[in-house]
């Protein structure tokens, strides 16, 4: 009965996202100062069935927001997404210059070597994440 | 009346020729050539500003004079781009060895409700201890946008706090008269940026 409620109590508060595969997972570091990061990450649907993310958050951020950043005639622009959708078998790049997580009030500054775990919401389902910090390369 | 038409014909072929020999020393191709952007041809003068520098110190068109200056316009909300294109900066001022003496890169925020100037060069000199970090009131910000080329434009997000900014995305150029000497447009190669930057230096020395 004991390990029972143990292993109830360990198990996570969500069923996985089905199908959905998140590698690569890392956070640029940024100036201790900085009050927002980038999260990026390859996410991989192996399911058969068209996958939603409607949110990301975590434990060590105030709040997550998905953001699209596009280069328009010189300019520079960034929109925030709502959600991403991954098709059966298909698969979104988080990556440099193009989708990114939006990590805002990180609750203590991150350096290069630190995690941090993170939830990618899928209706009812969420799949966690480890991101690592790692040094940027200009 | 042939004779007379003759002397209109010498007249305005005169005229053509001179045209084209004037249209040759003013639009005479600049003689720095560079991989990564655009000399204008002519720099062109800078109206006066004044912005608040990191430091505490007024940054004003007296602070760009005396030496080359590298402007990088955007903000610390910006969680891609803008740290990336400041990390390769420092590579740039890295692989300029000595020379880097001679540049000044200046981090000029346009957003200036969330990036304080302390807050900013704090943000900055994470990056370098000798990058300089500005920004200003929103009106001198658009005098020296009009003046430099460079736009931007608060953008909605998902909560009041959360608002995008979109900035021009070029390096911009300032030479020691303190005038717009050109643009360096991404995407941004380090060693590129390195030898446009030390044949600008060497060229003005």
């Amino acid at each position: 009965m004991a390990l029972l409620l143990a292993g109830a109590a360990a198990a996570p508060a969500y069923a996985d996202c089905k199908g959905l595969k998140i590698d690569n997972a890392w956070i640029p570091e940024a100036p201790p100062v900085a009050s927002v990061l980038a999260g990026f990450a390859s996410l991989v649907n192996d399911g058969d069935q068209p996958l939603h993310i409607d949110a990301v958050d975590g434990a060590d951020f105030g709040s997550v927001e998905l953001h699209q950043m596009s280069m328009e005639g010189g300019m520079m622009q960034m929109r925030p997404l709502q959600g991403l959708d991954l098709p059966a078998h298909g698969s979104v790049a988080l990556a440099e210059g193009g989708k990114h997580l939006m990590l805002m009030n990180p609750k203590h500054p991150f350096k290069a070597g630190d995690a941090s775990l993170l939830l990618f919401h899928c209706g009812k389902q969420a799949t966690a994440a480890r991101f690592t910090v790692k040094a940027a390369q200009p | 009346m042939s004779n007379r038409l003759l002397s209109w014909g010498l007249l305005a072929g005169f005229a053509v020729l001179i045209g084209i020999v004037a249209g040759l020393v003013v639009l005479r191709p600049a003689s720095v050539q560079i991989q990564s952007g655009t000399l204008l041809q002519q720099a062109r003068p800078i109206a006066d500003f004044s912005l608040n520098g990191s430091d505490g110190k007024p940054f004003t068109k007296a602070d760009l004079a005396g030496h080359w200056s590298v402007i990088y316009v955007g903000y610390t909300h910006c969680p891609d781009v803008c740290p990336t294109t400041l990390a390769q900066l420092k590579a740039v001022e890295k692989g300029l060895g000595e020379d880097a003496g001679k540049i000044r890169f200046v981090f000029l925020s346009i957003d200036p409700e969330r990036d304080t100037p302390g807050a900013l060069g704090q943000y900055t000199h994470y990056f370098s201890p000798d990058f300089l970090a500005v920004t200003g009131p929103n009106a001198q910000l658009d005098i020296l946008g009009a003046n430099l080329g460079f736009v931007y434009a608060k953008v909605p997000g998902a909560t009041p706090q959360s608002y995008l900014m979109d900035h021009s995305s070029a390096l911009i150029l300032i030479n020691p008269k303190a005038g717009l000497a050109g643009y360096l447009t991404p995407p941004f190669k380090t060693e590129a940026l390195v030898s446009d930057l030390k044949q600008l230096v060497e060229k003005s020395s």
